[in-house]
């Protein structure tokens, strides 16, 4: 097996609605390879979307360990997310969420922005 | 700046039109709030001041009057004359009684005739304040730093035809009293050969409705004064009538009853200082003087003048002071909610872009039409606060947008 470069350990995820707890995530040990294909499946509301939302950094786990490259996801603070968001991920959402005054490029060159202004932690260290 | 922020502000004003137009409305209606409260606060302002100017002379710096002026004395003194009772009350604590012919009331005011009877159909009284002998003046005069003194004696005209205002006046000295800021638009001034005339000047606006003019003849108490002079205006309930001091003291009723204790009384002293430095002390020395009169100057008329003149002033200025006060934080709110909506509506769309990597905090584009100005003052207040509230909103709920984690913004749409 290659080299992991996601790692998740008892990853939970739960949301509030309506006064009730729901448990989108819970329990979750996953590992993913350097240049691994992964496909998720299961029925609506089973919590795809939410392990997508986490791998992809845009939430953060309610417990557990979730990293990448060997980076606490769960750490960072919120601009290192972003950067690391710019850098790294590339996420299509299921309903696209385009900006509607921007076009597709705008949007894609907006997403790079903070990207090309940070210096690369590799370059700074 | 950059760019990429220039470009996606112009396409969110042009691309929103209807959204930029709902807030620009919303500003423009707060600006609006704002320069209306100023405008109608400085014209309350204005209008007390022109309403208090009618109740002393430019050239005067403390007003001396008898004691507390007595309202609707001239309705209480009609019933009274045409009571059956012996005695009658016309103001609380001022007691009437019939002497002979006359009314006596408050102990001293002989106010005129009580016994309606052929020919006397009319009453000559002092409205406002219990007289004084005009021997009061030489004494106030010789005060140290009075620079001039003048004795008026402000009185009012009932008659079948109806009820006017007359004063009397000194005819040699128009830089004092009530018609020193007056100005003659048709005829003449008094002169000092006028003292003991039967002249009159009219107020223009009396005079417009009695059509009255130069030359006209009027009434008073059986004696004909001919008019020399129209007056503009001055103040906002100037007398209706001025004659010469001493004809007003003693008009010459045909049987003096009316008009006995008037000879040589005034009810009104107006008193120049030499300096506005020496208003206290001459203020002090004039209360020494004549200690049951009230002293009033100018700086306190607002607060001296009795009856409903000076409630009307006190409220009008605290209404306007919280009005203006309240329009103000109408006017920031109304700027603050345009804008957080703006922004609250769009989180889905500052989640997309953060969800990209990070939201670019929306500066809430202002646009602020003109409104026709008041003062340069007032509108850029309004603009002002109209751009504060816009720019301290828009950063708000841009700083809790880019809060949200992307997931969250995006749930909100889901």
């Amino acid at each position: 097996m290659t080299e992991a470069i996601y790692q998740l350990s008892g990853v939970r995820r739960f949301f509030e609605k309506d006064g009730e707890i729901v448990r989108a995530l819970d329990g979750v040990d996953l590992s993913i390879g350097q240049g691994e294909f992964l496909a998720v499946q299961g029925q609506t509301g089973s919590g795809k979307s939410t392990l997508l939302f986490l791998l992809g950094g845009l939430d953060r786990p309610t417990e557990g360990h979730l990293s990448f490259k060997g980076r606490d996801l769960a750490g960072l603070r919120e601009h290192e997310l972003a950067t690391l968001r710019a850098r790294e991920f590339g996420f299509v959402f299921q309903t696209f969420h385009l900006v509607p005054t921007l076009s597709a490029q705008e949007a894609g060159r907006a997403a790079r922005r903070r990207a090309d202004r940070q210096p690369r932690r590799e370059h700074a260290g | 700046m950059s760019r990429f922020f220039l470009t996606y502000l112009r396409r969110e004003l042009s691309r929103r039109v209807r959204q930029t137009a709902f807030v620009a409305l919303g500003l423009a209606l707060g600006v609006g709030l704002v320069v209306t409260v100023s405008a109608a606060s400085a014209g309350v302002k204005k209008a007390e001041t022109g309403v208090l100017s009618g109740l002393y002379g430019v050239g005067t710096d403390l007003t001396v009057s008898g004691p507390a002026p007595l309202t609707g004395l001239a309705q209480a003194t009609a019933r009274c004359r045409h009571s059956t009772s012996r005695a009658c009350s016309i103001a609380p604590g001022v007691r009437c009684t019939r002497q002979g012919p006359n009314l006596l009331c408050g102990g001293g005011a002989l106010i005129g005739p009580a016994k309606k009877s052929a020919g006397d159909d009319e009453i000559l009284y002092p409205p406002l304040n219990a007289t004084v002998s005009d021997s009061t003046l030489p004494a106030v005069a010789r005060l140290h730093d009075v620079a001039a003194v003048l004795g008026v004696l402000a009185l009012v005209y009932q008659w079948p035809g109806g009820t006017y205002s007359v004063d009397g006046v000194s005819t040699g000295h128009s830089s004092l009293g009530p018609l020193s800021a007056a100005s003659v638009v048709a005829g003449h001034y008094f002169t000092v050969a006028d003292s003991d005339a039967d002249g009159a000047l009219v107020d223009s606006a009396y005079a417009a409705a009695s059509n009255l003019r130069v030359g006209s003849a009027i009434t008073i108490r059986h004696v004909r004064f001919t008019v020399i002079g129209i007056i503009a205006p001055v103040g906002a309930s100037p007398p209706d009538v001025y004659i010469p001091l001493s004809r007003a003291q003693a008009p010459g009723s045909p049987d003096k009853r009316d008009v006995g204790n008037l000879a040589s009384q005034v009810n009104l002293i107006y008193v120049a200082a030499a300096s506005a430095a020496d208003f206290p002390a001459v203020q002090s020395e004039i209360s020494r003087l004549l200690p049951s009169d009230t002293v009033t100057d100018a700086g306190s008329l607002p607060r001296e003048v009795t009856g409903s003149l000076s409630t009307v002033s006190r409220l009008a200025s605290d209404l306007g002071r919280w009005v203006s006060v309240l329009a103000l934080i109408a006017a920031f709110v109304l700027a603050c909610l345009l804008m957080m909506g703006a922004v609250v509506h769009r989180s889905a769309e500052f989640g997309t872009l953060k969800a990209g990597s990070n939201v670019p905090v929306t500066w809430g584009a202002v646009t602020v039409p003109l409104v026709p100005s008041i003062t340069i003052g007032v509108i850029a207040l309004a603009v002002v606060l109209a751009i504060v509230g816009g720019l301290l909103a828009g950063l708000f709920g841009s700083w809790r947008a880019a809060r949200l984690r992307p997931a969250d913004a995006l749930r909100r749409v889901e």
